[in-house]
């Protein structure tokens, strides 16, 4: 029992979905879970939803291009002053983050026809998380969310 | 997995609420476009999407809405937005929907802002 508590306990905490549009939300509702149990304030929480889910849905759509026989993996790793989350897909190639997507998509240029209706994810995810990297392993894409508590 | 999502009409033109149940998708699409052509039809000039009974939006679905704003500002009707919850009005606002469409706390202020016109 001892040298059990003198062990690091790691508390990370692992999900895998099907690559199935709908499943992104019992993955936002554990990460809520986990987010409450951190006594995030519920405005916080709701960034951290929405955020994981456009993730999950990137993943699941573009990474894994709605591939059943491949899933999306969530890792949380809950810290004393922080929550990371990392979605993983299992994408061959890695997916492109360009400047469009990291600016500012512009609502007008959409209505004109300028640029499609959609990809609004990503811009979400940058918006509502205190820091967010987006990565290839070269198993898969990965998109690595941090929030602070306090923020 | 497919959502589940609820659109139904109610009122008379010039005014049509679109009173929405559910999750708006990408599932949503065929339903909530049905509704607006339906109430195009019926000459609505102002369209009011109704989310109170909505209780998750996510990226897919928010391009529906913006997929009739386009149609809606080539027809020349005003969109309206009313029941959202703060933090999907904050979306709406982080996205600029709500420099192209009016968001209302209530439908009772929606009403009021077309009498006051």
């Amino acid at each position: 029992m001892g040298k059990e508590r003198e062990q690091e306990v790691n508390r990370d905490i692992e999900l895998y979905i099907p690559s199935e549009l709908g499943w992104e939300r019992p993955a936002a509702d554990l990460v809520a879970s986990v987010a409450k149990r951190m006594a995030f304030p519920p405005e916080r929480i709701d960034d951290i939803k929405t955020a994981v889910t456009e993730a999950v849905l990137n993943a699941i759509e573009h990474g894994n291009s709605l591939d059943r026989t491949r899933r999306v993996l969530i890792i949380l790793t809950p810290e004393s002053d922080a929550l990371e989350i990392n979605v993983h897909d299992q994408s061959a190639t890695p997916l492109t983050i360009d400047a469009d997507s990291i600016a500012p998509p512009s609502i007008e240029d959409r209505l004109a026809g300028v640029t499609p209706a959609r990809g609004w994810g990503t811009f979400l995810i940058r918006t509502l998380v205190d820091e967010v990297e987006f990565s290839y392993t070269g198993e898969g894409n990965v998109v690595r969310m941090v929030i602070h508590l306090g923020t | 997995m497919a959502d589940e999502v609820q659109v139904s009409l109610r009122g008379t033109a010039p005014l049509i609420a679109l009173d929405i149940r559910g999750e708006v998708t990408t599932f949503a699409d065929e339903a909530i476009t049905s509704a607006y052509q339906a109430a195009t039809q019926q000459g609505a000039r102002y369209i009011l999407f109704n989310f109170a009974a909505v209780d998750y939006i996510n990226s897919s679905g928010i391009s529906i809405i913006i997929g009739l704003l386009g149609e809606a500002r080539e027809a020349e009707q005003g969109l309206m937005i009313t029941g959202l919850t703060p933090h999907y009005r904050k979306i709406f606002d982080m996205m600029g929907l709500s420099r192209h469409a009016a968001v209302f706390d209530t439908e009772q202020d929606a009403r009021r802002s077309l009498a006051t016109n």
